[in-house]
């Protein structure tokens, strides 16, 4: 017993340390083409509390780094002062650049407001939702935009939407709401989105959002959102958004350089010596005096 | 975890109080553990920044879980509360089976299948984890708390409804008025 727990300690103080080790910021140099600096993008991301996330707003501009993002949206549920505490910190730590959002969760529908200072009600059509948010000099993203919340995008909220989610995870789970999604998108002109809709699980910026902008600051991604100046990739490579910029991306190589390479050996380690070491203290117990709680378990 | 009533009257009949750090012990590996996890989902492996910042998130569980049953605790005739938080908290393991096979995935697995595999299967599974909980709570209750079938049973859904609304709210609070509006389509 006392040689099970040993074992077990060991693999947990192995899996830090290599863990630990591994836990670097992605390199990415950055890209530039057409006269534009192209961002690697992730504008539907949430952070605990009160959004179903893991990572605390601090955490999540950290992990945008690690995974190579230079824009982030933070899209609390119904709130944005979570975002606003995303934002400040990445100011301070010259993190990724920060747009306030929030995803409207309403009954009926799903929107992203990004770049809004704000909270926008949730308990109001989709169409005075959309008019809020251009108020207040906003982008209204319709979020996962499956079968079941199309009822909500009626005529008037269909005039006013600027963009759609056409990559994100949901299309890889169901081929249901790839279709779905793609013929949405489809419905108008919009600016195409790829978001990991990130609560905490997989990765951030799995799916993610090109955005040719004249720079990186906050007004210059939001100017180039609005021109829908945006290359979303699906992991086969097709790609969506604004025509011309598709085929300056392809004549670049876009999606070849962007592919993100698969976790390091390190990090594997890691994960399978984390599990083990867990598991061996769950099964094994705590320490001195743990005879009872084995019999439990 | 298998036979909850006679492992909880043997720990009361052998009392075994080991001070205020065995209290302490449990809530601290909960904590630790959900640390854990959220540094094995967000990157698949244990770092000590993804850790501590998972394990800061999730203080509020076992304080939530603590303050609950110290609501429902009643000194003259259970066991020393101390002892009753300890045993409390063992009877966590379904919670912490089913939070590592969930790891367990998605630190194995690529997201795109782990996504796949966790919208088929966890919920069924997260169902035998809150049943399974339920019975050992429910003994608990009967065995140490020493509450009548209908008390331990009452007492089971009050500690639930405090610590899972309270939780939740916390966790998702947000839109989970929206989302309940949805579901129950009001």
């Amino acid at each position: 017993m006392k040689m099970a727990r040993w074992i077990s300690s060991c693999l947990l103080v192995a899996a830090f340390t290599l863990g630990t080790y591994a836990d670097r910021a992605q390199k990415t140099a950055p890209i530039a083409m057409g006269g534009y600096r192209v961002l690697a993008g992730d504008f539907h991301v949430h952070s605990y509390p009160l959004s179903w996330a893991t990572l605390g707003p601090w955490d999540t501009v950290m992990e945008a780094q690690r995974q190579g993002l230079e824009v982030i949206a933070m899209t609390g549920h119904n709130n944005v002062w979570v975002a606003k505490a995303g934002r400040w910190y990445s100011r301070e730590v010259g993190g990724p650049t920060v747009l306030v959002g929030e995803e409207i969760v309403g009954p009926k529908y799903h929107m992203l407001a990004l770049g809004i200072e704000h909270t926008v009600d949730w308990n109001q059509s989709a169409a005075s939702a959309i008019a809020e948010i251009h108020r207040q000099g906003g982008v209204a993203i319709a979020a996962h935009p499956i079968s079941k919340f199309w009822p909500a995008f009626d005529e008037e909220a269909m005039r006013g939407l600027d963009g759609a989610e056409v990559v994100h995870p949901l299309i890889y789970v169901h081929e249901r709401a790839h279709r779905e999604m793609a013929e949405f998108y489809a419905r108008k002109s919009l600016i195409a989105m790829g978001d990991s809709d990130y609560h905490g699980l997989g990765a951030m910026g799995l799916c993610r959002t090109f955005v040719f902008a004249a720079d990186q600051s906050e007004g210059a991604v939001m100017e180039a959102l609005r021109a829908g100046h945006t290359v979303v990739y699906e992991r086969d490579g097709r790609a969506h958004g604004d025509p011309a910029l598709v085929r300056l991306a392809a004549e670049n190589g876009l999606f070849d350089e962007t592919q993100r390479p698969a976790p390091g050996a390190w990090v594997r380690i890691s994960g399978g010596c984390g599990i083990a070491g867990l598991l061996g203290v769950f099964v094994f117990g705590l320490g001195r005096g743990e005879a009872s709680a084995k019999g439990k378990s | 975890m298998l036979r909850p009533a006679e492992e909880y009257q043997r720990l009361v009949r052998e009392g075994c109080g080991r001070g205020n750090w065995s209290a302490a012990q449990r809530p601290l590996f909960m904590v630790f553990l959900l640390g854990c996890l959220v540094s094995l989902l967000t990157a698949g492996s244990l770092s000590l920044r993804l850790c501590a910042a998972g394990a800061v998130n999730a203080l509020f569980v076992p304080l939530l879980e603590i303050i609950a049953l110290a609501g429902l605790w009643r000194s003259r005739r259970s066991t020393a509360f101390l002892r009753t938080v300890d045993l409390f908290f063992m009877g966590h393991g379904p919670w912490v089976l089913y939070l590592l096979v969930f790891c367990a995935i998605w630190t194995f697995v690529d997201p795109i299948h782990a996504y796949a595999l966790t919208s088929r299967w966890m919920w069924f599974l997260l169902g035998v984890a809150i049943l399974w909980s339920a019975y050992i709570d429910f003994c608990f209750l009967r065995q140490v708390m020493r509450e009548s079938a209908v008390r331990a049973g009452a007492k089971l859904v009050a500690l639930r409804l405090i610590t899972w609304s309270v939780g939740l709210a916390i966790f998702g609070g947000g839109s989970l008025w929206p989302e309940m509006l949805r579901t129950f389509r009001l």
